[in-house]
């Protein structure tokens, strides 16, 4: 069916997508005065705060599915996520591997659930072959970047030390500050940082330290004083509420006060503004851009808009637009592309895809740490994020969890009981038990790979007639050797050092994991959420889908924008590198329009 | 009031380790019981409640103890009862009794809105688990410890 224009109305930008990337290029075009109309494949449920606090309601009484990112968003077939918790799966997994990473398809996207960590990547994570004969350079740098990565943490509002980031080698001008402080770091962390202050082990012949280092998240902190202006934006239900993060230890998959960013704060800010030139149309799936076969330029988008959320009808639209922005994750925007039949001569569309193998680590503390307190992540080890160790294996980091052992505390309660602990024993034995639960998570660098990649295929389509994401993915072994590094050689460094009772246990695999084998060790690995690659930006047609400028090279007019276009993932999460490579494109589609 | 209230929630405080006064607070020891009324219907909670007043009557705290650890779990008929009202305070949810539980007391198999579903009968339930007020942190989601109160010890 060929949809015809839905109104007379043509939009300078249309935007697909309303998370992160897309809020923060939606926010900073229309203040520039263009009309822009922001597509939105979900519902836009969680910028109503009735609608909101149903959600929290739903975490409080969902029981076992309660640990699942998306389990307190409503499932949608219309416009499905994965992993979400109705039964249907979304993605169609060809393997070898799972792509075990999800994301949420509704307005205010992925941050409605994210951790918030916001690492900028490191100046040598962009030059990755030239320093370590490894993947692909980037076509621009980390310089390149830099001033992008300030407008990105002032716009999200990150708090973090400037310090503690430019020992590990990240570059900041002379006086940056970020926004506000760095979160107070936990009693977790504080164990850490004392047991591990002269620890280090060996890679390779060179000693490296573990270095506890506090993290940057975009999460409402104490504003820094040398940071003139900054006030932190609360929830957009009422601003008042927020202001602070005040530890209600569920970042994932919902903060309660919305104290931790989400893109709705973004997009509520640019409607805000008097005579706002943004419009926001959710439940809307673009399914297709439309591209002038003569000129090659996109001319408009083709979406499905159904009115009940769930339901397989809806009515086939077309908006037209003079620049084109697929800001829809790395997965989406691929999908959204192969099904358009976008141009692309370098073959690389779809391919390259990434995340950080994950691989959780877990121990008793020798004394009391009183996790489950605070957001979950104030600090890593973060001194492995590079090295020459990189020419061989993987560089990685280790999140310092703040919620003690995953599947908590159902499995101490259950274990009690099946030992016939009842009364005053069972409670003291349970408090023993969970206070000093400790628990890291090895974040581990992936290259790409051609062969890892998202392909459509017509025979899978969801409800609405929209394509699936068909994935091809793997680890190779320079992410699984880096795995065996953290597993032998980093963690019983940490575990002599601070004293603790080693019970990772990997005989067993829990839902969400999937067994590996590396040099004669099985372990569990499960992804982080962190969607790389599938449009990698390049020096040129002929090995990349967009340009430096984040601009399709057929199609002049097309911007392909958020991690999607990275080319490699370092050990960074990837949300703030994405943030920061949008607004650049919002930058130079605003220039494209003077010029 | 329910006449059994008493009786319910002192053996609350025996399987619990919390003092009455901490379940009290909780707000939820009526619900708690009803639901278990609910899923034992009237005969076998009448029994329920006979079985747990001779604990109860042992005025020495160790042999309540005793009689809970020899007598009230080891029941193929209470035992599993006992053990999901640990589960309901420790973790606010009421796990489904298993099959042969059921065949043994002929009760039916609960439907998808009975009280003997596996389910989270209130947000209060979630809210006022003991796991972890037990483990000086709280519920995530709920009772928030306030603006850096994770960088010291817990109150």
């Amino acid at each position: 069916m060929q949809a015809e224009s839905d109104d007379q109305k043509k939009f300078d930008v249309i935007i697909v997508g309303g998370g992160v990337c897309g809020a923060l290029a939606a926010k900073k075009i229309s203040a520039a005065g263009k009309s822009v109309l922001l597509l939105e494949a979900g519902t836009k449920e969680a910028m109503d705060p009735g609608q909101y606090d149903s959600f929290i309601s739903r975490y409080y009484t969902m029981g076992a599915t309660r640990g699942s990112p998306n389990g307190p968003y409503p499932p949608n077939n219309s416009a499905l996520s994965p992993n979400d918790s109705n039964q249907d799966p979304y993605f169609v997994q060809v393997g070898p591997q799972q792509f075990l990473s999800d994301y949420l398809r509704m307005l205010g996207g992925t941050t409605l659930h994210w951790q918030g960590t916001s690492l900028r990547m490191l100046p040598v994570d962009f030059e990755m072959q030239t320093a370590y004969g490894r993947g692909t350079n980037w076509p621009i740098t980390y310089d390149h970047l830099e001033r992008f990565y300030r407008e990105a943490e002032w716009e999200i509002g990150i708090c973090a030390n400037v310090e503690e980031q430019a020992n590990l080698g990240v570059r900041f001008p002379p006086d940056y500050v970020y926004p506000m402080e760095k979160m107070p770091q936990s009693l977790v962390d504080q164990f850490f940082m004392r047991k591990l202050d002269h620890a280090e082990v060996d890679l390779f012949g060179k000693p490296y330290p573990l270095k506890v280092v506090s993290m940057p998240v975009a999460r409402n902190a104490t504003p820094n004083l040398r940071a003139t202006g900054y006030t932190p934006v609360g929830s957009t239900a009422d601003e008042s509420v927020g202001q602070r993060c005040q530890g209600n230890s569920s970042c994932s998959p919902l903060c309660p006060v919305q104290a931790k960013y989400n893109a709705l704060k973004t997009l509520a800010a640019a409607l805000k503004t008097k005579d706002t030139h943004l419009e926001i149309r959710s439940q809307c799936v673009a399914s297709k851009l439309r591209v002038n076969a003569c000129s090659g330029r996109v001319t408009g988008v083709e979406y499905k808009e159904y009115s009940v959320r769930g339901k397989a009808e809806y009515t086939a639209k077309f908006v037209e637009g003079k620049v084109v922005v697929l800001a829809a994750n790395a997965i989406e925007n691929a999908v959204l592309m192969l099904a358009s039949g976008v141009v692309d001569d370098s073959g690389q569309l779809g391919r390259n895809l990434m995340d950080h193998p994950f691989v959780v680590l877990r121990g008793l503390a020798p004394e009391p740490v009183y996790p489950f307190r605070g957001p979950d992540i104030t600090s890593g080890v973060e001194s492995l994020r590079d090295g020459r160790f990189r020419e061989k294996h993987a560089a990685f980091r280790a999140g310092i969890s703040n919620w003690g052992w995953v599947g908590e505390p159902t499995g101490s309660v259950e274990s009690l009981i099946g030992r016939s602990q009842f009364g005053k024993a069972f409670r003291e034995q349970l408090c023993d038990r969970m206070s000093r639960m400790v628990r890291l998570g090895v974040m581990i660098e992936q290259l790409p790979d051609a062969d890892n990649r998202v392909t459509i295929d017509p025979a899978r389509t969801d409800i609405l007639g929209n394509y699936l994401p068909v994935l091809n993915y793997k680890y190779d072994d320079y992410s699984l050797d880096a795995a065996v590094a953290a597993i032998r050689t980093v963690w019983p460094t940490i575990v002599k050092h601070a004293g603790i009772e080693d019970t990772t246990d990997f005989s067993s695999v829990p839902g969400g994991s999937q067994s590996v084998f590396q040099q004669g060790l099985r372990f569990n690995v499960t992804g982080s959420g962190h969607l790389v690659g599938t449009h990698r930006m390049g020096h040129s047609a002929d090995s990349s889908v967009v340009d430096t400028e984040l601009r399709s090279w057929a199609h002049g007019n097309l911007y392909v924008i958020g991690s999607g276009s990275m080319v490699t993932i370092g050990t960074s999460n990837p949300t703030l590198t994405a943030a920061a490579l949008s607004l650049r494109a919002a930058e130079n589609i605003l220039k494209t329009w003077r010029e | 009031m329910n006449p059994k209230r008493h009786t319910f929630l002192e053996f609350c405080v025996e399987i619990t380790g919390y003092p009455s006064v901490v379940l009290e607070g909780t707000g939820v020891v009526d619900l708690n019981q009803q639901l278990l009324e609910d899923v034992l219907g009237s005969t076998l909670i009448a029994k329920f409640y006979l079985l747990i007043e001779t604990v109860l009557a042992l005025s020495d705290a160790s042999e309540r103890e005793k009689r809970i650890r020899e007598t009230v779990l080891p029941s193929p008929l209470f035992g599993p009862v006992v053990t999901n009202l640990i589960r309901l305070w420790y973790l606010g949810y009421w796990r489904e009794l298993p099959d042969d539980w059921r065949q043994m007391t002929s009760r039916p198999k609960p439907g998808p809105t009975d009280a003997g579903r596996t389910h989270v009968p209130s947000e209060l339930s979630y809210i006022e688990q003991l796991s972890y007020r037990t483990a000086r942190a709280h519920p995530p989601g709920a009772k928030p410890t306030g603006f850096g109160s994770w960088s010291r010890q817990p109150l």
